[in-house]
């Protein structure tokens, strides 16, 4: 075979030579549309793909926002519960003398409210409600200052009568605090994406 | 059509080509420096397992009790904040996920811990329980495998009951169990083995 050349096939009968032959399969002309269709299907393609895409970036930053919220307010509930327990104890002191047990309570309370002020995420409710907390808690810290110095049933008394006043108000707006967070995203979402 | 098959073959194997080439691991060093977020040792110190553990001068920080083998107050062992930091000390930074920050511990491993108590072996379980009651449960051998910390220092500084103190449990930023929040348990007061 080296050296030696195909000849080209004849043509079938009926047929030009350099036309294609019945077995070939001729390629059609695509029309405008045609092509227009195609653009129009791969575009919406694309756009279902992100669509989709954005849909799981949605999913995403609902949950951040649901787990942060959750977070706040599970906070928010351990804070009320430390007010209370701490308005109680306070209370109690006169005949426990158990001030240890206050102030190991008013640390817990003061720790939830540093976990609300790292979750808050700088709400200006929030950063209000523990600024005005930490002033309460302060109150109460000079008292029981004054009741260790001078553990006196007189001087307890007087260290109560003046604390009971701040621990009430420290139970109340958190409370309050909590039922304003506890409804945003209720509300319609005020918080940002 | 024939031409399209070998058009795809040709790129499918080229593609293998390329992904072989790129997909070989790059061995870890083996003399890698250690990290801050591996806990280091700062301080052998002179309590260790088997050692009697004296009654504590200061203030109880920490109950033992259950099934462990060394007590100092009937069947409970108290320690405060000097009788631990006379155990093998070690320091780690770790992403502190509530105030969203590193922070870096200082304290026991808590494995060293149940050491020094004398938990035996067959003990599976142990309860941690914190001054606001709040409860967390850990598997022994997850404890042991995990290099949780029972970290008495935070930045350098003793930290008070307002600052999550006086002790808290902490893990290294490799610890699965770390991923958990809810484990970072803070203000421990008792500690249970079953």
């Amino acid at each position: 075979m080296s050296g030696q050349q195909r000849r080209p096939r004849p043509a079938p009968a009926g047929t030009r030579a350099g036309t294609a032959g019945p077995t070939r399969v001729l390629r059609r002309r695509r029309s405008p549309l045609t092509f227009a269709l195609g653009a129009v299907l791969v575009a919406l393609v694309v756009v279902v793909e992100l669509l989709i895409f954005d849909a799981y970036a949605n999913v995403n930053r609902t949950t951040v926002i649901f787990s942060e919220q959750s977070f706040l307010n599970t906070t928010l509930v351990n804070a009320q519960r430390e007010a209370v327990l701490l308005e109680d104890q306070i209370e109690e002191l006169p005949a426990s003398g158990d001030l240890r047990g206050v102030t190991v309570r008013r640390g817990l309370l003061s720790n939830q409210l540093s976990q609300i002020e790292g979750q808050g995420g700088g709400d200006p409710e929030v950063t209000e409600t523990i600024g005005q907390a930490r002033r309460e808690l302060a109150r109460i810290d000079r008292q029981l200052a004054r009741i260790k110095a001078d553990p006196s049933q007189a001087t307890i008394r007087a260290g109560v009568a003046a604390m009971l006043p701040p621990a009430h108000w420290l139970a109340v707006s958190i409370k309050q605090l909590f039922d304003a967070k506890e409804q945003g995203p209720v509300r319609g979402g005020h918080r940002g994406p | 059509m024939g031409r399209s098959i070998r058009l795809v073959v040709v790129g499918l194997v080229l593609a293998l080509a390329v992904a072989a080439c790129g997909g070989k691991d790059e061995a870890e060093p083996q003399t890698a420096a250690p990290s801050a977020s591996t806990p280091q040792v700062v301080d052998d110190g002179s309590l260790a397992a088997g050692q009697k553990v004296a009654a504590p001068d200061g203030g109880v920080v920490l109950t033992v009790t259950g099934d462990i083998g060394t007590a100092n107050k009937g069947k409970k062992l108290e320690l405060d904040l000097a009788s631990l930091e006379k155990m093998r000390r070690v320091r780690l930074e770790a992403a502190e996920p509530f105030l969203k920050r590193r922070v870096t511990f200082e304290g026991v491993l808590l494995s060293d811990l149940l050491a020094v108590a004398g938990v035996p072996s067959s003990a599976s379980r142990i309860s941690l329980t914190a001054l606001d009651d709040y409860k967390v449960d850990f598997k022994v051998a997850d404890v042991r495998s995990s290099q949780m910390l029972l970290a008495t220092k935070a930045d350098g500084k003793h930290m008070p009951v307002d600052r999550s103190g006086p002790i808290r449990i902490v893990f290294p930023d490799s610890s699965s169990l770390g991923r958990n929040p809810d484990l970072w348990i803070w203000s421990v007061e008792s500690m249970k083995v079953a």
